[in-house]
């Protein structure tokens, strides 16, 4: 036998049931190791989202069009139903910039309830790798946030070019927090989505509640409304719908495309808004995270 | 825990296992789980507990090929699931020293719809490998599959034996410390399982570690140096793979033989069998495997002991000539030989008395055989009893042999040289063309 001549210094794996930590604080104290595990799992990551972008098109006539034609259709029928049919919208706002509002409201929206809603699938989904391969199984929910980043950034720039052109946002420094707003997106997506994908492992009527929820969490959040409008006409909801975590996360995203802001709550400037939605999305990463591996160890005896 | 290897130096064990349990939580309804975690229920279970794995410890050394049998159900599969880390115990802890290839299911993580090549990436990926170092082996994986022509082709319409290939060589191709297995081999055409057989085979002469599971007793006892017998999660036996092996399949064959007694049961009418009324036909009191040498009853045997079957038989009222027939029928069913005194020439006859059959040496290897007993009239045709010597011969080879038994053999290897003195030149061990013939 010709084995190895360094075999103590082999890696090793150490475990016992006994002293492997297995509370939410230990694991949510690590999460600030997150761009180091994503550093480290690029490639895997990458894979899962090529894979998850192809196999969205495969077979499809329209292939990559479709990221598209979904928030447009979105958007069309809440532009005729909220636009046309209920109305002017608010005094001095014309329809146009009504339709990049709503647009790039309904594009990151979108975006957040699409991806959170597969990662909340993506380990009772992939049972099969989860139960027969050992890999770092947090990039699962992961995946589909960045696949819904890519298509929310695809529809902002057709909101931006839009707004551009009909000179209904302006071009302005506040284009340059876009990386900000991507990361906190990305954080807060994350964030929901482990602490989904985590719920539902043990209890799946997590999904059914979390699809009546979204439905209602969309005409809580400024997508299609103006808070300017909901503030004047009832005064005691201004307080309360900036307490809902997309608020600032939807108003930040139109600072950044140069959108005139709302003139509501503590903060007007694009920082602030960035700021408290980074603060929100940070909090569910904490949690999302810290549940997450917290219980990783027993999902494949779940699922 | 540093135990010595086979170079001689002192090596930390490649796997260590102590008081390692796993228990699953089933629960009746989704709801228990729930309430099982409320305050006011603290202490209290709701959960129904299955104890797949009990108070499992080994140690594996580096170099080892260590093979899992037990039968389903037996906790195989968790073991090798908790040592590759997909699962982890309630209890207990381990170490695994090395790298770690693990094939817990033949294209696990493969997407239907990508081509094979991808698959390939996607695979090595999930296996934490780095995408420089697949781009590299590609050729290799890629060869060692066979797939050239399919590769660009999605999995979907590959074969599950092409599926399989792929698997295998994406998992081997990370040249592992410790390659773990479960029940693979017995998928892929014959050429293909041969060459997994040999790479396996390069893996142990490399000194690598590997441990796997499988039904098949034979892959096991040629592979591996040693042997664990899981039974109902706790390990029943740990050794050498002949011996354990052995046991095994002695265990096997008894749970075979019992449902099989359960069936011979039901009554057959057979016209031909004339059951033995007391006193008035010829019978069989009563049939022994027994030592030659002692005359003692003793049912246990290595091949090449000598062994006999003594059979006591009582002549009926009607004073007849009598044959005898004693076979011997493995588990399973198959007849292995059955010699009669008919045809041997020994006549029997006489009112009452015993008839012994020895076997000079037991030819039989590994397994657990029924002794039927006979008893004929003179020319072997008429069935006057028919019954089982009382124990079933047991035999138990301590060497690598297979098969059913053993015979006496002689090998002779010739060489073929090519051209026209090819004739000439054999056979070898004479002297060649050039020798001096006086």
């Amino acid at each position: 036998m010709t084995g190895r001549s360094v075999a103590q210094e082999l890696p090793a794996v150490h475990y016992s049931a006994e002293n492997s930590p297995q509370s939410t604080l230990h694991h949510a104290l690590r999460a600030f190791a997150l761009p180091r595990l994503l550093a480290r799992h690029r490639g895997l990551l990458r894979h899962f989202v090529t894979r998850e972008l192809r196999g969205r098109f495969h077979g499809s006539v329209l292939g990559p069009l479709w990221v598209l034609i979904h928030p447009l259709f979105l958007f069309a029928v809440y532009f005729v139903v909220f636009g046309v049919v209920m109305g002017r919208w608010d005094e001095g706002q014309d329809t146009l910039q009504f339709a990049v509002y709503l647009f790039s409201g309904v594009v990151c929206f979108h975006a957040i309830v699409q991806s959170t809603h597969s990662a909340m699938n993506a380990i009772a989904g992939n049972s099969n790798i989860v139960k027969k391969v050992k890999f770092p199984c947090e990039v699962l929910p992961l995946v589909p946030v960045f696949v819904e980043t890519v298509v929310f950034l695809v529809g902002f720039a057709v909101a931006l070019a839009v707004g551009l052109i009909s000179g209904r946002a302006q071009l302005g420094w506040s284009l340059l927090a876009l990386p900000w707003f991507v990361v906190v997106f990305v954080m807060f997506a994350s964030g929901i989505g482990l602490l989904l994908a985590n719920l539902d492992v043990f209890v799946r009527d997590v999904r059914h509640i979390y699809g009546i929820f979204t439905t209602v969490w969309f005409f809580l959040s400024p997508c299609f409304w103006w808070p300017n409008f909901v503030a004047e006409k009832a005064p005691w909801a201004a307080t309360l719908m900036t307490m809902n975590p997309a608020y600032h996360l939807l108003i930040a995203e139109r600072h950044v495309l140069g959108l005139a802001p709302p003139e509501l709550g503590f903060t007007t400037t694009v920082v602030g808004d960035l700021g408290v939605a980074s603060a929100w999305a940070l909090g569910f990463l904490l949690v999302g995270y810290g549940s997450f591996m917290a219980n990783k160890h027993k999902y494949a005896d779940l699922v | 825990m540093p135990e010595p290897s086979n170079d001689g130096s002192v090596r930390p064990p490649a796997i260590h296992a102590e008081g390692l349990w796993k228990t699953y939580r089933t629960y009746r309804q989704p709801l228990d789980r729930l309430r099982e975690r409320m305050p006011w229920n603290r202490g209290k279970s709701f959960a129904h507990q299955i104890h797949a794995l009990q108070d499992i410890g080994i140690t594996i050394a580096p170099g080892q090929c260590v093979g899992l049998v037990g039968g389903n159900g037996a906790g195989k599969s968790t073991l090798l699931k908790i040592l590759t880390g997909t699962t982890f115990p309630t209890r207990g802890g381990y170490t695994v020293r090395g790298s770690v290839a693990a094939l817990l299911e033949l294209g696990a993580g493969f997407t239907a719809n990508s081509s094979g090549r991808a698959n390939i990436f996607m695979n090595a990926a999930l296996m934490g490998r780095d995408e420089r170092d697949t781009k590299e082996k590609f050729k290799q994986i890629l060869d060692f599959s066979e797939l050239h022509q399919f590769i660009d082709q999605p999995i979907r319409t590959y074969s599950s034996g092409m599926v399989a290939r792929l698997g295998f060589s994406v998992a081997v191709a990370s040249d592992p410390d410790i390659l773990i297995i479960d029940e693979i081999l017995a998928v892929g055409d014959m050429h293909f399982r041969r060459k997994c057989v040999d790479k396996i085979m390069s893996f142990r002469e490399q000194g690598k570690t590997m441990f796997f599971c499988s039904h098949s007793l034979y892959d096991v006892r040629q592979i591996c140096d040693k042997v664990i017998w899981l039974k109902e999660g706790r390990i029943q036996l740990f050794d050498d793979a002949v011996t354990v092996t052995n046991e095994y399949a002695t265990y096997e064959n008894q749970i075979i033989a019992q449902q099989d007694a359960r069936v011979h049961e039901i009554p057959i009418a057979d016209a031909k069998v004339v059951h033995a009324k007391a006193e008035e036909h010829a019978r069989v009191v009563e049939a022994h495997i027994v030592d030659p040498k002692t005359g003692q009853l003793r049912n246990r045997f290595s091949p090449g002991e000598p062994a006999a079957v003594r059979v006591h038989i009582k002549n009926g009222r009607r004073h007849e000539k009598l044959a005898l027939a004693i076979g011997f029928t493995r588990a399973d069913g198959t007849l292995c030989f059955a010699p009669t005194t008919q045809m041997d020439g020994v006549p029997i006859d006489f009112n009452e008395g015993v008839v012994t059959l020895t076997l000079p040496e037991v030819k039989l290897l590994s397994g657990e055989f029924v002794v039927p007993v006979w008893l004929l009239d003179a020319h072997g045709v008429h069935r006057f009893h028919e019954t089982t010597a009382a124990e079933n011969l047991i035999v138990q080879n301590r060497t690598k042999e297979l098969g059913l038994f053993l015979t006496e053999r002689e090998w002779k290897v010739e060489v073929i040289v090519p051209g026209p003195a090819a004739q000439k030149a054999a056979p070898v061990g004479k002297g060649g063309p050039g020798a001096a013939t006086p």
